[in-house]
């Protein structure tokens, strides 16, 4: 899988890695026993931080989406059931939909939508912060 | 054993009457690979110089691997363990890349002569290849390979990337965070190009006027600073007053925007009190937040 970072985005770099594995699995290039480069081919490659993309796996590990075995390296879990991701994708979708449309429809542009959903995202309360 | 590869505590250095640093603190954890940054004559090359005994302190003091570097022994320890690649890159002119390898090498017994065969290859360089003949970004490739495989613990470089096309600040880059993660070395580099700073480092130290103004993991200072956009329909003015304490404040007409360093949820919740029409949170990038701190303070 292709990894393309993106340093000045303001969004921090471990976060961008996971998404992009997590997408990734959604996507099913990255599948159940799939495993991921070393974290030292990984950074030399992407050229990125090596604690950095350490940090990136264990958040992965943590939340479940990847299995570390020592000596062996981190996997795609086979216990993650991507289903339940699609699940909750799925209930909102349709109330994405309906809200993008609805900005369409009244003239905002692609970029427009875009902005609003991350200032969304970007409150206080969705940011989580102080948690981390 | 202190688990800080670099501490340094209320640091202060006056030349003449120029005051260099001004009780400057500053952390960098080992195993870190953290960029340095600050305008010219911020302080970077000084704090550079008393980390190596290059310079003395006139109050505070610096600690690298728990030694103090104001101590004659500790600092001979200290410059065992330490690389330096100074801004200045001077050779012995008379000599050939394998000679000053052959001669630099002799003065280090953890000399890693696997780690100079592949820096040799991965940089482009040639034994036989005579320094005054060699282009300013070759010199500094030298240099790189001289302090990368001398087997230091810690390394510091000052402003490395200098004199480097686009494709060897790559290669560079790609050296650097293969040897952090394949030896875990300390580095600790300063440097004016933000973008590949960001790229590749882990821990950030900002320092302006001879302190410093961030200091901690990147993705941290990222996270907590963030330049919130407002819109106001009445006056705002008190809040102004208010928010400078928080960081940087610019009000032009209706908008208000602050720079808010690790305050960004009482920041909106002021705003929604003084009845603000538009909240806008935007994330920022170091270059954005450089500037922002760093023109904030000049005011």
């Amino acid at each position: 899988m292709d990894f393309r970072l993106n340093p000045s985005s303001g969004v921090p770099i471990y976060l961008q890695l996971m998404e992009q594995i997590k997408h990734g699995i959604e996507t099913a290039a990255l599948q159940p026993g799939d495993q991921l480069p070393g974290i030292r081919k990984l950074a030399e490659t992407v050229v990125m931080n090596p604690n950095t993309v350490a940090k990136a796996y264990r958040e992965l590990e943590h939340e479940g989406y990847i299995e570390v075995r020592h000596g062996a390296g981190a996997f795609i879990s086979t216990k993650l059931n991507t289903r339940k991701v699609h699940d909750r994708m799925d209930l909102v979708r349709p109330l994405i939909e309906k809200a993008v449309a609805q900005a369409l429809k009244i003239g905002l542009s692609d970029e427009e939508i875009r902005r609003l959903v991350e200032a969304e995202l970007l409150k206080p309360a969705a940011v989580g912060e102080g948690k981390r | 054993m202190s688990s800080e590869a670099i501490e340094i505590r209320g640091l202060v250095k006056q030349y003449g009457n120029i005051r260099a640093l001004d009780g400057l603190n500053l952390t960098v954890p080992r195993g870190a690979l953290a960029g340095f940054v600050g305008l010219n004559g911020a302080g970077k090359t000084t704090t550079l110089k008393i980390l190596l005994q290059m310079a003395c302190a006139d109050e505070g003091a610096a600690h690298v691997f728990g030694l103090n570097t104001a101590s004659r022994i500790d600092s001979l320890n200290i410059r065992r363990r330490t690389a330096f690649v100074p801004e200045r890159k001077d050779l012995f002119p008379y000599m050939t890349i394998g000679e000053v390898i052959a001669f630099t090498k002799s003065f280090y017994p953890k000399w890693r002569s696997d780690l100079e065969k592949r820096y040799l290859k991965d940089f482009g360089l040639k034994y036989e290849q005579k320094i005054p003949q060699l282009s300013k970004g070759t010199l500094s490739k030298l240099h790189l390979l001289l302090a990368f495989s001398r087997g230091a613990e810690l390394i510091l470089l000052d402003e490395p990337t200098d004199g480097l096309d686009p494709l060897g600040v790559e290669v560079f880059l790609q050296a650097l965070v293969g040897l952090v993660a394949e030896e875990g070395v300390t580095v600790f580099f300063s440097s004016h190009r933000l973008n590949e700073m960001e790229q590749v480092a882990d821990y950030l130290c900002l320092i302006h006027k001879g302190r410093a103004l961030l200091n901690g993991q990147l993705d941290d200072l990222k996270t907590a600073c963030r330049r919130v956009v407002l819109v106001f329909g009445g006056d705002s003015s008190p809040l102004v007053r208010e928010f400078a304490a928080t960081g940087p404040v610019k009000q032009d007409g209706r908008t208000l925007t602050v720079l808010a360093n690790g305050a960004v949820a009482s920041v909106v919740e002021r705003a929604k009190v003084f009845g603000a029409t538009s909240v806008d949170i935007q994330q920022l990038s170091l270059r954005e937040m450089f500037l922002e701190l760093v023109k904030g303070d000049a005011q």
